[in-house]
């Protein structure tokens, strides 16, 4: 458990999965302001006047001691339409030393995972497809990244829900809507979920 | 009963409480950047203490009111004129139907809010009407104000002539102390005397998801493969080239870079007010000593303000 400030207490998980099974137990509780799972944390935030930091690490440490709950409705797989055709996918397939053509096969392949929502309404981090599909972010991010673009970066996929800027570099983009204000559900994308790109022609 | 935006300055927009528990979805926390000065101009009108209002940002507005209505300017220091006749900020204006008011340019501090009584109008999403312009939702269609924009006031209520007591005033200085905490990866800093004691300077890259400090670079420990994990309101960043920035009510909710640094719970309302050029300094409070000085901010100001849970 480590302090992130006078408010917030952090404890380290081993996985995305992980963090998401803890953060959704300590936000049925609803003993905290804030619940956020990171790729291998949970943060809470509290009122300092209402819980102790001693009681809200307690709670935390105890939740994630008690006995798991058994995983709630098994989440469905969702497809996502994408074109390949963004402005650094050759630059990516040559540092993965690929043809197009395979990385989108091995793009399409695989079921990615929804391993945290975070940074703006409807970004997604997706899990990562392996060592061997390790590139780099661009050395400088860009200003405006279109809403729907799609990026690829340290092996994982990046969906971008809203315009602004953005540092990975970008594979595609969709032109379904992953984060949409006027819908009943605003947010199309759920923590955990398993995610199928199709390639849009 | 609604005013009409003659000038909406620099960037106005409509700010009530922050959206709360929604970080988890990747959505900021938004509302007033600096909720005490919104709660005391909501004081002055009787209204709940973060109903929406008009938040203004270094360069005032200029409106006309085409019903009577009470309003009360609080915030940055700036010369607020009817008709062109001067008028005090921290007190109950009534404002006749096609009587102008102009906010002039701040002074000392950024961001004047100008409540009305009864409050105003805005789009609701998710639990709260302040605006995030990056997503385009909340208060008046999701974006900053423009000339001619027409804005509903509720039925605008009777409200006594009243001023905010001096001793509630917020000074708006060109110097600040902010208290602050060790956060996650405060051990990466090769020196914390840097940042706790130095006096930074708020650089022009400052909006409300952030404000960028310049001045001394912090040598800080590169630790690769750091993981993305929460961030906050008020937590201070620290990339590799060692200019930390300061994340204001905005701010993303995740990030990659080192967590060096929380701004206390007590003294995040100030980041509203850092102006390009102030100067700014961190000085250390342990988590404790943070929680007995936020008692006791909100004993003394709830004397005077009602319900202070989601303002300091």
């Amino acid at each position: 458990m480590r302090s992130l400030g006078d408010d917030i207490v952090e404890v380290p998980v081993d996985t995305a999965a992980d963090a998401q099974a803890l953060a959704q137990r300590l936000r049925q509780q609803s003993s905290f302001l804030q619940v956020i799972s990171g790729l291998s944390s949970v943060a809470v935030q509290y009122d300092p006047l209402e819980i102790s930091r001693a009681d809200a690490a307690t709670i935390v440490q105890n939740t994630l001691l008690s006995k798991r709950a058994p995983a709630s409705d098994v989440a469905t797989e969702m497809q996502i339409s994408i074109h390949y055709d963004g402005p650094e996918l050759a630059a990516v397939c040559e540092m993965l030393s690929l043809s197009s053509e395979a990385f989108i096969e091995a793009h399409t392949a695989v079921v990615h995972t929804v391993d945290m929502l975070g940074f703006t309404p409807g970004f997604a981090y997706l899990s990562s497809m392996g060592k061997s599909y390790e590139v780099e972010r661009l050395p400088s991010p860009r200003r405006l990244v279109d809403a729907g673009s799609i990026g690829f970066a340290g092996g994982r996929t990046g969906l971008y829900g809203l315009a602004g800027p953005g540092g990975w570099p970008l594979i595609g983009r969709t032109s379904g809507k992953l984060f949409d204000v006027e819908a009943k559900d605003p947010f199309l994308i759920q923590a955990g979920m398993p995610i199928r790109f199709v390639h849009a022609q | 009963m609604t005013i009409r935006i003659l000038d909406p300055g620099l960037q106005t927009t409509i700010q009530s409480a922050p959206r709360a528990g929604w970080r988890h979805q990747g959505v900021p926390a938004s509302g007033a950047a600096d909720p005490l000065s919104l709660a005391l101009a909501n004081r002055l009108l009787g209204n709940p203490v973060l109903a929406p209002a008009l938040e203004l940002t270094l360069n005032g507005i200029r409106f006309v009111a085409a019903t009577q209505v009470a309003i009360a300017v609080t915030g940055a220091t700036a010369g607020c004129t009817l008709n062109g006749q001067a008028f005090d900020q921290h007190s109950v204006m009534h404002v006749n139907v096609d009587d102008e008011v102009v906010v002039g340019a701040a002074e000392h501090g950024v961001r004047n809010y100008v409540a009305f009584a009864g409050g105003l109008v805005a789009q609701s999403f998710l639990g709260s009407e302040s605006t995030y312009m990056p997503a385009v939702f909340g208060g008046h269609a999701g974006r900053a104000l423009e000339k001619d924009d027409v804005i509903a006031l509720r039925a605008p209520a009777l409200v006594p002539k009243m001023q905010t007591p001096s001793a509630y005033r917020l000074p708006m200085q060109p110097r600040w102390t902010l208290r602050a905490c060790n956060s996650a990866e405060t051990e990466l800093l090769k020196d914390p005397a840097e940042l706790f004691g130095t006096t930074f300077t708020v650089s022009n890259r400052s909006d409300r998801m952030g404000i960028r400090l310049d001045g001394a670079r912090l040598a800080i420990e590169a630790k690769g493969g750091m993981q993305s994990a929460a961030v906050f309101p008020g937590m201070v960043q620290c990339p590799s080239d060692g200019r930390p920035y300061l994340l204001g009510a905005d701010a993303q909710t995740t990030g990659g870079y080192p967590r060096i640094a929380k701004v206390a719970r007590l003294d995040l309302h100030i980041l509203g007010q850092l102006r390009c050029g102030d100067a700014v300094k961190l000085m250390f409070r342990d988590e404790q000593t943070a929680a007995d000085e936020l008692q006791k901010k909100r004993r003394y100001w709830g004397r005077w303000l009602e319900d202070l849970t989601s303002v300091i």
